[in-house]
């Protein structure tokens, strides 16, 4: 919606056309209602001023009221003055509405106000009652006169009949009796009195029937950290809780009411203290009255209970660790009489405590064991302790239990033996279970001994066995590839070729079978090979294998690159073979590359130190790798590449041997790669090898 | 067979094949022109020590090389190389074991009584015969021995 402001705007004809723009009439309205508005204006600002002047003007608010309304006035007038040339008349209207708005508020306000404004005193009237005042005044400073000399007289009085009271106190003294060394001894006696009060180890306090401190002894001072100089005086509330004070306050009224003479320490019951550092402390107190000099007094003394609330604290953690103790822990005094039995007990043994409380210890003792548990009780009466490892007791139902044994005197604040204590476990079930696990350790060695001998057995079998393979399978091997050549070479003639082709493939077969008995002696032996370890250079050992290998290199374009190579604890002789197997290997399948290309490396894996054999040869299918460590296991035809399927099984027992292992990496055709991880040699054990073997690198 | 008076080199073996196979080699070798074979290790203590069969055998006739196989009737090889070698007069004959097998203990026990030479017979004949002839080069011709029989020597030596 809004207020367009084009409203404002002057599209009616402006005023001084009604005026038919005749500069008289003009200049005439102009001039008067800029004169109005001046004068109006001046009004308002008068009021604000007397307003901000008189504060204690009685309704004020109604100055303001006419402020405002004479502002509009003004305002009304102003617009008349603009509207001679613009005709915004809507603006004009706003204004004198917003001035009648003002106007009837104000007079509405002011209607009820009349009577009161009427009823304000005038001058006149303020003037009498001024003149009233001054009088009673006057008369008030002549009373406060007579009540001075009043009080004056009253004083004089006190002191008359204070000193009255001393004469016939004086007198009295004299009368009954008291002479000045009476008095003297009174005196000490009150010093004695007094040494006393402040000697006490408890707080001595006491207070008038007002409950104000007129007693505080050292004691006090230092139960409450507060000096008996400042609490003289004081409301005893002022060392009371704040929770405890109309309690307290009630309790001492009542005492004071009852007439009793006193109450004993602890027939109150538990207090607490305010200490001045706003600490409480824990108290137990005793409360007496008595009559001095006709006043009433109540004493207060007053026990610190910090450490006997500790002493409790502890006794209570104590019990209850012998209570929840699973031990048996019993009290006895030197007669062997039970005094106490914890719950511990009570399980192990199956008596209640008030079944066997009183009773003698010999009730849980068995017979054959009561010379034993007699010379316990004597020793420790003499103030040993007393350990036994191993006894026997006997339950509420007559069964035996073995339990261990803490037997230790229990001493008075004098140090005199007055009774004791015996801690006992149960030691059944551990006994039990060391039984149990006796049994299987002699099971398990039994076990271990058949192993053993049924191992050892086979070992010797397999060493007959290989020993009679060595010798007597090989011989007619031999035989046979002898006979076939010599037949060959000397009858070879007269053989049909048929003849010689059969011939030569009985002396392949011999070669086969001849190859494969020796690779599997090998491995049988590596088997039986005890290890001999010590720090050995890969690097030379590598080299060796090649050199060895140069008559299978002859006529082929080899590429060998020999990273650097760790030492490594190991046989040498059986590291040999394995470089042998994997380095001659490497040489075979990459016999159909024009160069092949035969790497051998180090390099750290998961922690490990890992030899690789990495060649460009035909590679396999990994899908087979789990075949490749088998016995007679091969992933090639022995046409395309010979072999007895026995070298890569050699060589992975060997690595196990060393505590290593062995994995292969490989794509058909694109090569494959050969890990051998090892424990690296520390460089002490190299640097105190190569110092005794030199050469072994 | 030879006269066993004369005797080149003494021949071990039990087991007619080899026996056949390696005195063929070694002839075709043209090696030694004196070879007597026995079949098992008694006749080959017999033999070297003149006794039982070979009593009138003169003791100064020593063999220059002895071929030992291990596994033997009676006596097996390495009881005989313990003879040999523990007896003064023979300690210094030349003793060569010419075996089936390799196995370590066998290796061990031969060269720690005093073998000259383990070899292992391949189970290729072509290799056989290199390793016999190489053998029998090495021991009959390369090899160089007193002129006289030890035992002679020192019983030469202790005769004033």
């Amino acid at each position: 919606m809004g207020f367009p402001k084009e409203r404002f705007s002057s599209d009616f004809l402006p005023h001084g056309t009604c005026y038919l723009w005749d500069p008289k009439i003009v200049w005439l309205h102009v001039i008067s209602d800029s004169v109005i508005t001046l004068a109006y204006y001046c009004i308002p600002l008068a009021l604000v001023y007397l307003v901000g002047k008189r504060r204690d003007l009685p309704f004020n608010w109604i100055f303001w009221m006419f402020g405002l309304f004479i502002l509009g006035c003004g305002t009304t007038h102003l617009m008349e003055v603009w509207t001679v040339w613009h005709g915004t008349y809507l603006l004009s209207g706003v204004v004198k509405a917003f001035t009648a708005a003002v106007s009837v508020v104000t007079a509405a306000m002011l209607v009820p106000l009349v009577p009161k404004a009427i009823a304000l005193p005038g001058p006149a009237q303020l003037q009498a009652i001024n003149q009233a005042l001054k009088h009673e005044a006057g008369e008030r400073a002549q009373r406060e006169q007579e009540l001075v000399r009043l009080t004056q007289e009253l004083e004089l009085r006190i002191q008359n009949r204070t000193a009255e009271l001393e004469s016939i106190n004086h007198s009295l003294q004299i009368e009954i009796g008291l002479g000045a060394e009476s008095q003297q001894a009174l005196r000490a006696s009150e010093a004695r009195l007094s040494s006393v009060i402040e000697s006490a180890m408890d707080a001595i306090l006491a207070i008038d029937p007002e409950q104000r401190i007129v007693l505080f002894n050292v004691a006090a001072e230092k139960m409450f950290a507060c000096s008996a100089k400042q609490a003289l005086g004081q409301p005893l509330s002022g060392f009371i809780p704040e929770r405890f004070r109309a309690s307290h306050a009630q309790y001492i009224h009542r005492f004071g009411e009852t007439g009793a003479t006193n109450r004993t320490m602890g027939a109150i019951g538990q207090l607490w203290g305010l200490r001045a550092d706003g600490t409480e402390v824990p108290i137990e107190a005793s409360i007496s009255q008595t009559k001095a000099g006709g006043r009433i007094l109540f004493t207060l003394i007053l026990r610190d209970m910090t450490e006997r609330k500790q002493a409790e604290a502890r006794n209570v953690l104590l019990a209850t660790i012998v209570e929840s103790s699973g031990d048996a822990i019993v009290s006895k005094d030197l007669t062997g009489k039970i005094l106490s039995w914890n719950k511990g007990a009570e399980q192990i043994y199956g008596y209640t405590e008030a079944e066997i409380v009183g009773q003698s210890v010999d009730y849980i003792v068995p017979a054959d064991r009561l010379d034993e548990s007699n010379c316990s009780l004597r020793e420790v009466a003499e103030g040993k302790v007393v350990t036994r490892d191993e006894t026997t007791r006997v339950r509420k139902d007559g069964t035996r239990l073995k339990v261990s044994l803490i037997l230790s005197p229990i001493r008075n604040a004098e140090g005199k033996i007055i009774g004791i204590s015996s801690i006992a476990h149960d030691i059944t079930a551990r006994q039990a279970v060391e039984g149990q696990v006796r049994d299987l350790n002699l099971q398990l060695e039994k076990r271990v001994r058949e192993r053993t001998a049924d191992l050892e057995a086979a070992n010797k079998e397999l060493e007959a066995f290989t020993y009679s393979v060595s010798h007597d399978l090989r011989a007619p091997l031999r035989h046979i590839a002898g006979f076939s050549k010599m037949l060959a070479e000397e009858c070879g003639a007269s053989l049909e070729p048929e003849g010689l082709h059969y011939l030569q493939r009985i002396q392949d077969g011999t070669r086969r079978m001849g190859m494969l008995v020796d690779d599997l002696l090998n491995l049988a032996r590596i088997g039986r090979h005890e290890l001999r370890l010590q720090v050995t250079g890969l690097h030379s050992v590598v080299k060796e294998v090649i050199a060895d290998l140069t008559p299978d290199m002859e006529g082929r374009e080899v590429e060998w690159r020999i990273r650097n190579l760790p030492h490594v604890k190991g046989d040498p002789a059986l590291l040999k073979v394995v470089f042998q197997n994997l380095l001659s290997n490497a040489l075979k399948y990459t016999r159909p590359r024009a160069k092949a290309m035969i790497e051998v490396g180090c390099e750290q894996m998961a922690g490990e130190q890992v030899v690789y054999v990495r060649d460009n040869g035909v590679g396999f299918n990994m899908s087979y790798a789990d075949k490749l460590f088998g016995v007679f296991e091969r992933l090639h035809r022995s046409e395309d590449f010979e072999g007895s399927g026995v070298g890569l099984a050699t060589a992975q027992r060997i690595v196990q041997k060393h505590g290593g292992h062995i994995w292969a990496q490989a794509e058909l055709d694109k090569g494959a790669t050969f890990y051998v991880s090892f424990t690296r040699a520390k460089d002490a054990e190299i640097e105190s090898e190569a110092a005794t073997a030199g050469d072994i690198s | 067979m030879m006269e066993p008076m004369e005797v080149d080199i003494l021949l071990v073996e039990d087991n007619p094949d080899d026996l056949e196979l390696t005195l063929h080699a070694l002839r075709r070798e043209r090696l030694a022109n004196n070879i007597f074979a026995v079949r098992d290790g008694e006749e080959a203590v017999e033999f070297l020590f003149c006794t039982g069969r070979f009593q009138q055998r003169d003791f100064d006739h020593l063999p220059r090389l002895v071929l030992l196989d291990l596994k033997l009737p009676k006596l097996t090889g390495l009881e005989v190389l313990k003879r040999v070698k523990q007896d003064p007069r023979t300690k210094a004959l030349p003793v060569v074991v010419l075996t089936s097998s390799k196995e370590e203990r066998d290796l061990i026990a031969s060269y720690n009584l005093g073998a000259n030479s383990y070899i292992q017979k391949p189970v290729d004949f072509d290799r056989f015969r290199e390793i016999v002839k190489s053998t029998g080069l090495y021991w009959m011709v390369i090899n160089q021995r007193p002129m006289s029989n030890p035992a002679q020597a020192r019983r030469a030596a202790s005769q004033p």
